[in-house]
């Protein structure tokens, strides 16, 4: 009973931003020192608030998004932190039709179970899990939500040093089921390496450059236990991203990726690029 | 969009709140303006500043949650914060009314998500000696007391595997002579060094002594204070 009021004493912080921010387009959230296009092992210090602005771009062909994500990020403790990921859909065209709004919000826990502290230096491993709620309409054309919770369980290992950063990350996602309709579910992996080119001391601004690659494999989906044909594949993403922080309290990073491999199912586009600017401050 | 903008706005003018501490020097070996001038006040024992050695630092985006965590710290004292990234190093200076808590310093790096190595302290007090030991103490200011060793002195024991000269065999005779020097002339020391609890729970926790300050009320020449050995 002391541990579950130590807890909740501990979120306490989180509940009047955490109204803030399911409103839509209000107050975005802070998240940590990652790769851009995946999630990496880093959770945030004891009782720590981060916030993230992040927007988002990608061309499928036909289909075009961008988004806004707003995250909030907090400690429960060094080891355990806690995100919540509200997406705001500026645009979504495909086939000629747009549709903007609210999008799935997402929320997650990360667990830092191994952490291994060098001279200027971290080694990391943490576990994650979330779930996606349905918030976005998927009566929209095209649809804003999958219409169903969706499931994550991953796992991500980081090196962190004053010249050298490496990250890799296995996320599994499970499709929740919307009426007859389920999605495929998806393996996501991630890797990144990254460089520090100058090594600057605290105060002072500081740039790492990374080369992030993504594989994504999806099953089909399904209808009423059919597979539909169209539907699944693999993709590999590759491209450049960076890591500026202007001071030790914020961080401004983005980066673009093209995909250098694809194989899907049936008649489906091919993507072409996806872009992401983002930034990120804590207190 | 006006209500992301508006936010954003509010959100930015919330978050200045606490600029990034750039601090002067955190505490060294040299003699500042502050001491000069405390030492006219009539300086009192007290912590000075500590330096920490932390690993796990490798970007100032994510050491920036220490700096969070040792404001907090009950001596911390306001806008002295320094880091040596490269090093690993975390200075700052002491409040003058507070003891020094190792074990609240290590809880707040664990907090923080680091691992501290080690402490160096910066510490103003009178020598006392007792059963043959040398301590520097913090009394009246506060009752604590550091048992004074060096390194050096302890290896030799170790190789010769024997005491000679008793308890005090833990320091070097030079220093031994320093010190009661200091404690006949009723003065203030500072000394530097690395700080560790004791192994026994009750002992007090003790100093690697590094350097030895002894400090004076200024003489008409304008020198206010000497290095142990000058």
């Amino acid at each position: 009973m002391r541990h579950l009021m130590n807890t909740l004493t501990r979120l306490a912080p989180l509940l009047p931003v955490g109204v803030l921010i399911l409103a839509p387009g209000l107050i975005p959230a802070a998240f940590a020192h990652e790769p851009v296009f995946s999630l990496g092992p880093e959770t945030i210090w004891d009782q720590g608030l981060g916030v993230e602005w992040e927007f988002e771009f990608e061309d499928e062909g036909d289909e075009r998004t961008s988004a806004l994500h707003y995250e909030l990020l907090y400690g429960v403790t060094t080891d355990l932190s806690l995100s919540l990921e509200v997406p705001h859909v500026l645009a979504r065209e495909d086939l000629g039709e747009t549709s903007q709004g609210l999008g799935d919000i997402e929320l997650r826990t990360k667990y830092q179970f191994f952490r291994q502290d060098l001279l200027g230096a971290q080694h990391k491993i943490t576990g994650i899990a979330g779930v996606k709620f349905p918030t976005g309409d998927e009566d929209e054309t095209p649809a804003l939500g999958s219409g169903a919770p969706d499931y994550l369980l991953g796992v991500s290992y980081g090196y962190e040093s004053r010249t050298w950063y490496q990250f890799l990350t296995a996320r599994y996602r499970l499709g929740g089921e919307s009426g007859d309709r389920e999605p495929g579910d998806r393996v996501l992996l991630d890797g990144a390496i990254g460089y520090r080119p100058l090594q600057r001391e605290y105060t002072e601004w500081d740039l790492v450059v990374l080369l992030e690659a993504n594989a994504e494999f999806s099953a089909k989906d399904r209808i009423s236990r059919a597979t539909l044909a169209d539907t699944g594949g693999e993709r590999v993403w590759l491209g450049p991203s960076a890591l500026f922080s202007p001071n030790p309290r914020w961080m401004i990073k983005g980066g673009v990726q093209i995909p250098v491999y694809q194989h899907l199912n049936g008649n489906q586009e091919e993507a072409e690029v996806r872009a992401v600017f983002a930034v990120e401050t804590h207190f | 969009m006006v209500h992301f903008v508006t936010m954003s706005l509010i959100i930015l003018l919330l978050g200045q709140g606490a600029p990034v501490s750039v601090a002067a020097e955190g505490p060294s070996s040299e003699k500042t303006q502050d001491d000069t001038q405390g030492e006219k006040r009539g300086l009192k024992p007290r912590i000075q500043g500590l330096t920490l050695r932390v690993d796990g630092l490798a970007c100032p985006f994510c050491a920036y949650g220490l700096e969070k965590k040792v404001q907090h710290l009950k001596g911390y004292e306001l806008d002295s914060y320094s880091v040596k990234i490269n090093r690993g190093e975390v200075s700052f200076r002491w409040k003058p009314d507070r003891p020094l808590d190792l074990v609240a310093v290590k809880e707040t790096v664990d907090k923080a998500g680091y691992t501290l190595r080690g402490v160096r302290v910066t510490a103003v007090g009178k020598i006392v000696k007792e059963d043959g030991k040398y301590f520097l103490s913090l009394n009246p200011s506060f009752d604590q007391h550091f048992y004074l060793y060096e390194k050096s002195a302890l290896e030799r024991i170790k190789v010769e595997g024997r005491r000679k000269e008793g308890a005090g065999a833990v320091l070097t005779e030079t220093s031994r002579k320093q010190l009661d020097l200091i404690m006949a002339d009723g003065r203030l020391a500072r000394v530097t060094g690395a700080v560790h609890a004791h192994e026994k729970k009750d002992a007090s926790p003790a100093i690697d002594m590094q350097r030895l300050d002894i400090l004076s009320p200024e003489r008409p020449s304008g020198k206010s204070d000497e290095r142990a050995g000058d």
